[in-house]
């Protein structure tokens, strides 16, 4: 049944990845990469990560995705309807990504991952607490003064400028 | 029926490459910034395949690390976006090549 799911969410995932690609409507974008995120994170309880999954929905289909519809929306003339938004360097992209897909094929297959069993543990909530304040306290402390910093910063970006 | 590893290796590889692709090929600025959040999402995915066999859970701590960088990343991003709008009227790629207020 797992694998059910497992091949239904990466599924999920193709699609709307490769429709993200050839779309050009720009709230079609945001809206598939809604669908992408909310799958990557079914994805992740398939591999005994149900919190991260639960943050990836909060955070990203919650915060990111309202942010980037914010952004559309704010930066859209209002003589256009739809925004549509054109490609170039299709030649160029498509190499670039065939060259990295390759790289990727070629490292994947010349590692020894050998098949492993994907546990599914329970109390994970319970260590990672432990975990952020003992082993990754720093980590912790320095992502803390980082929101703050962005917190300031984006505000003072956002304000109009007086002399602008 | 593929090792659950490699199929989620795969879907991580898929991601990043959607999002270089994105990156490169796309003409506004919101557009490509979806593209570095696919990007992102594909090396947590790598991140959190790899920790899924892995008791302690390291990759999953590193998860949501790079989700906490990710939101600040985008928020600075799309404030500055804003500022270039404001400025030029347009957020096309080719259009913003000039450096001077």
């Amino acid at each position: 049944m797992t694998e059910v799911w497992m091949y239904f969410f990466g599924l999920l995932i193709l699609i709307s990845g490769l429709t993200l690609i050839f779309t050009e409507n720009l709230i079609y974008a945001a809206f598939l990469l809604a669908l992408c995120l909310l799958s990557i994170a079914g994805f992740y309880v398939i591999y005994n990560g149900s919190f991260l999954a639960v943050i990836q929905i909060l955070i990203y289909a919650g915060g990111i995705l309202i942010l980037i519809a914010f952004g559309i929306m704010l930066t859209k003339r209002s003589s256009e309807g739809k925004v549509i938004v054109g490609s170039h360097l299709l030649f160029f992209g498509f190499l670039v990504t065939l060259g990295i897909a390759l790289l990727i094929y070629a490292l994947v297959g010349s590692s020894p991952i050998g098949p492993q069993e994907i546990l599914q543990t329970t109390g994970q909530i319970r260590e990672i607490g432990i975990r952020f304040l003992t082993q990754y306290i720093l980590a912790f402390e320095l992502i803390a003064f980082l929101l703050l910093v962005v917190l300031v910063g984006a505000s003072y970006l956002g304000k109009k400028s007086q002399h602008a | 029926m593929l090792d659950p590893i490699i199929f989620g290796l795969m879907i991580g590889a898929f991601l990043f490459c959607t999002g270089i692709l994105i990156v490169i090929i796309k003409k506004n600025a919101i557009f490509v910034m979806i593209g570095i959040e696919l990007m992102l999402n594909g090396a947590n995915v790598n991140l959190v395949v790899f920790s899924g066999s892995d008791p302690n859970i390291q990759g999953q701590l590193m998860g949501i690390f790079v989700v906490v960088l990710a939101a600040a990343e985008s928020v600075v991003a799309l404030a500055i976006m804003l500022n270039i709008f404001r400025h030029f009227q347009t957020l096309d790629l080719n259009s913003l090549k000039k450096l001077k207020h």
